[in-house]
């Protein structure tokens, strides 16, 4: 089943200078259970794909698709409140920079007890329900592999590392027995081996409870080995998505080929591979397809917007795709386009 | 046989902190720590947060001075030798550099700054130095007028890379500069770096935990534990039998990550 189902998102943001489309014709669909990673530059507007989901976009921005559903509900009918409400009992959100997210004035403890859902157990004596509250507030610390859940939950925010507040993040997130997880780069200030721990986490969380989990980092070389499905964004708008195994081993876009050669391992010191350039503003995109001035295989068809091809189980927005071969190329051009 | 570059001996830190009226305690940030560099050679510094490696890039770049113990740049020791000139031979490039450039002075002008305070040249000269200096990072002429605001992230980057390139210094220290930049940036800096390291022949001291740059980057890896160095090898001995038990650590989780989950 289609857990998450949005079809050309647009997200606009609306400045003094006109109107700035930040993500453009964003199409996603995670299944039920499914490791899905969204990968990008900064800027290229995947955190916004991801507050967008859970509604925390403030009325400054513009939120439009043709279809934006959760678990068979329409999120574009509910008003914004219902939206929150009905995102946050279904699905939770974690952030890079953990510790900046926790209240640096209430003991992790307390924090944990609010994440808790707040409907009493009515069939347990009022008196016993404050220390079962508490106790479930250990056992989720336990869950994201805290043992001394004691001394965790004594402690204020800065006494911690970032890694132990990430897990407090993910046990606050879990708290609700969401259905999806968003993970905003949750390991991008890390070193590997709390990394790896958050990562084991996740794919845990992922396995053991069929949790969903949209994983957007800035790192092809780690999204490749820990997600099921990927989508590449490139200035708001997602250039290929499909298999990560396949998407890694045989990128059709020039832009996921530059990112894929990148992380192939050479053991000589040599110069790498690179793309040419910085990623262009918002305000200033080059017409056509937005790759266009920094794409090695730019031709004179590029200075049309190429639309999302689709491709078996893969999709991509070029114009001269890598690895495919002619009738190949021809069959999903004259396929299915949007 | 030839001096290297730079030779740090046995430097140690201690911070003093006071507790109260009458007490302090001492905390031995490093404890006796000593490598050579050599010319166009690149030390990864990698260690957990609190062993000491962010003081140890103070020390050099002469932020602070070192408890005891000398740091010598072509054999002669840089404590006697008066702080202009060893500021002009090593020099760090800040963690973050967005918040490291004045955001009301022209690029240029912050580009130029170093080189106004350190040495006597006239205007004009001057202005050739800067260009100079900016097409070898990659930057344009005309982003000498630009204000940082204006510029991408990498670009700033580039522009304090220039600043601390324009008076032709021996030694860059980088304080985790590279690891909150995106990939393909990190790429083209990562290019940029290896041109000038071969071009230039400067030494680079890179601390940070982005491993795959440094498995890149780096010629020799030191790893730091609670201010002592637990193991100082070249990188492809590091990252294919880690003898430590927290390098073990660090590698195996990094392989991991790099490989996928192992069930």
């Amino acid at each position: 089943m289609n857990l998450l189902d949005i079809r050309n998102l647009t997200i606009e943001l609306e400045t003094p200078q006109g109107i700035i489309t930040a993500v453009e014709r964003f199409s996603l669909v995670v299944q039920d259970g499914e490791f899905r990673g969204i990968v990008g530059e900064s800027g290229s507007g995947k955190s916004l794909v991801g507050r967008a989901i859970m509604g925390l976009l403030s009325n400054k921005w513009r939120v439009r698709a043709d279809r934006f559903f959760f678990a068979g509900e329409d999120l574009q009918q509910m008003d914004v409140d219902e939206h929150r409400r009905f995102m946050g009992r279904e699905a939770a959100m974690i952030f890079q920079q953990p510790s900046s997210y926790l209240d640096p004035i209430a003991k992790i403890g307390e924090q944990i007890l609010e994440a808790l859902p707040q409907t009493p157990r009515l069939n347990l004596a009022f008196w016993r329900r404050n220390s079962d509250r508490l106790e479930k507030v250990s056992a989720l610390l336990h869950k994201v592999g805290i043992r001394d859940h004691k001394r965790i939950m004594a402690s204020y925010p800065h006494e911690l590392s970032e890694g132990l507040c990430q897990k407090i993040m993910i046990a606050m997130a879990i708290a609700n027995e969401p259905r999806l997880l968003i993970a905003d780069e949750p390991t991008s200030t890390m070193e590997a081996t709390t990394k790896i721990q958050i990562y084991k986490l996740m794919a845990k969380m992922n396995q053991l409870r069929k949790l969903s989990v949209v994983h957007i980092c800035n790192e092809l070389e780690t999204a490749a080995n820990w997600t099921d499905r990927v989508t590449i964004m490139y200035c708001g708008q997602s250039v290929e998505a499909g298999p990560t195994q396949q998407v890694v081993e045989q990128p059709l876009h020039p832009y996921t080929h530059a990112l894929a050669t990148l992380i192939k391992r050479d053991p000589q010191r040599q110069m790498l591979n690179v793309m040419p350039g910085t990623m262009p503003t918002l305000q200033h995109l080059p017409t056509g397809c937005r790759l266009g001035p920094r794409c090695p295989r730019a031709h004179k068809d590029c200075i049309e917007m190429p639309r999302s091809r689709y491709l078996r189980n893969r999709s991509y927005r070029c114009h001269a795709p890598f690895n495919l071969e002619e009738k190949h190329a021809n069959a999903a051009a004259s396929g299915q386009t949007h | 046989m030839q001096t290297p570059l730079l030779q740090v001996k046995h430097i140690s830190k201690t911070y003093h902190n006071s507790k109260g009226w009458f007490r302090h305690e001492t905390v031995e940030a490093i404890k006796s720590v000593s490598f050579d560099l050599k010319r166009a050679h690149t030390l990864a510094v990698i260690g957990e947060a609190g062993s000491g490696k962010s003081t140890l890039a103070r020390i050099l770049a002469g932020e602070m001075s070192p408890s005891s113990g000398d740091i010598l740049l072509h054999g002669q020791n840089l404590n006697d030798t008066n702080q202009r000139q060893r500021c002009m031979d090593i020099r760090m490039i800040p963690q973050r550099p967005s918040l490291s450039l004045n955001p009301r002075l022209r690029v240029g002008m912050q580009i130029l700054a170093p080189l106004v305070q350190h040495r006597s040249l006239t205007p004009s000269l001057r202005q050739q130095k800067l260009y100079a200096t900016m097409r070898d990072v990659g930057l344009l002429e005309e982003h000498a007028d630009y204000y940082p605001n204006m510029l991408s992230a990498s670009q700033r980057l580039r522009v304090t890379l220039a600043r601390a390139m324009i008076v032709d210094p021996e030694v860059l220290v980088f304080d985790q500069t590279l690891s909150a930049m995106d990939i393909t940036m990190r790429a083209q800096l990562i290019n940029l770096l290896t041109m000038l390291q071969q071009s230039r022949g400067m030494a680079y001291i890179m601390i940070g935990h982005q491993l795959s740059m440094i498995r890149h980057l780096a010629d020799d890896v030191m790893v730091m534990q609670q201010g002592e160095v637990i193991e100082f090898r070249p990188t492809d001995e590091i990252f294919e039998s880690p003898a430590s038990e927290y390098t073990q650590r660090l590698i195996y989780a990094y392989n991991e990550l790099v490989q996928g989950p192992s069930s």
